[in-house]
């Protein structure tokens, strides 16, 4: 006597086996989408401050910027009524074009000159930021900024 | 008269590992989106002055503060819009927070570049007050001097 036997059908899985490849697929694209995006981080300009240094008022004799050596370079940065950039190097006005000249040469001199920023209220930050900048550019040691006292009432 | 199958008829145990990855796919793209959610802070939008010489750092501090100033002179902490002196309390508390926990304090200044230098320069001196040696001017490379 024969028995029937029963040939396990295989079921046909080719409908079925395409679903789960497309789900990771698309799942690997969401996931590398995702790990891409990201926030661009700021750049930064460094600031170190000395605890607790605030020099106010500060009188400084304007010594003539070409008589070397120079031990303090005082940049003063003040806007005038046509809402311009005034730079006083030294108490004597420069345009900035011959700032970042002097401040070359009297890098190349002696980097151990302190910078002190004196800046007024009505200048742009883009303003002081670029001098700033150029100032840490040269690698001058000191970069102090100006501090004022408020006037008493 | 029908025979029992002596054979049971056994279905190979497979395991369908396809609903596993992608479970686990999508767990590691709602852990990626819920932290860059929470990590990224919530930054008022202003111009950042414009600086070749900018440096990227992605260090993260517990100690540190990020102080946005926009072009009127409004001073926001993570997306918050604070008064001058809530901002000036917000850096003390800083100060006494890192001081506590013998760490150093960091703060990153984000200011418009088309804004006024006062407020910039009264946020950097109160840092200066308070000890805060650590400070940051956040500025952007593109189209950069």
């Amino acid at each position: 006597m024969r028995i029937p036997s029963q040939r396990l059908r295989r079921g046909s899985l080719d409908n079925e086996s395409m679903t789960p490849m497309i789900d990771v697929v698309f799942l690997l694209l969401i996931f590398f989408v995702v790990a891409s995006i990201g926030q661009k981080p700021d750049a930064l300009l460094p600031a170190a401050m000395a605890p607790g240094a605030t020099e106010t008022d500060m009188e400084l004799p304007p010594p003539d910027p070409d008589q070397l050596p120079v031990t303090d370079i005082q940049i003063r940065l003040s806007q005038s009524g046509q809402r311009q950039l005034l730079i006083e190097l030294n108490d004597r006005q420069v345009t900035g074009v011959e700032l970042r000249e002097r401040l070359t040469l009297l890098s190349d001199h002696d980097p151990r000159s302190r910078i002190i920023l004196d800046v007024h209220d009505e200048v742009l930050v883009q303003q002081f930021i670029t001098v700033y900048e150029f100032c840490q550019t040269l690698a001058f040691e000191s970069i102090s900024f100006a501090v004022h006292q408020p006037e008493p009432a | 008269m029908r025979l029992p199958t002596q054979y049971s008829q056994r279905t190979p145990l497979r395991f369908n590992i396809t609903p596993l990855i992608d479970v686990v796919f999508l767990l590691i793209i709602f852990f990626l989106v819920a932290s860059h959610f929470v990590r990224s802070e919530q930054t008022e939008p202003v111009e950042l002055p414009l600086a070749g010489t900018g440096k990227i750092d992605i260090e993260n501090s517990p100690h540190r503060l990020t102080v946005t100033i926009s072009r009127d002179g409004s001073y926001f902490v993570g997306g918050e819009p604070l008064t001058e002196s809530a901002a000036f309390q917000r850096v003390a508390e800083l100060g006494q927070s890192a001081a506590a926990a013998q760490a150093e304090p960091e703060i990153r200044i984000r200011p418009d570049r088309l804004g006024q230098h006062g407020p910039f320069r009264r946020l950097y001196e109160h840092c200066a007050k308070h000890n805060i040696r650590r400070i940051q001017f956040a500025v952007s490379s593109e189209g950069g001097p």
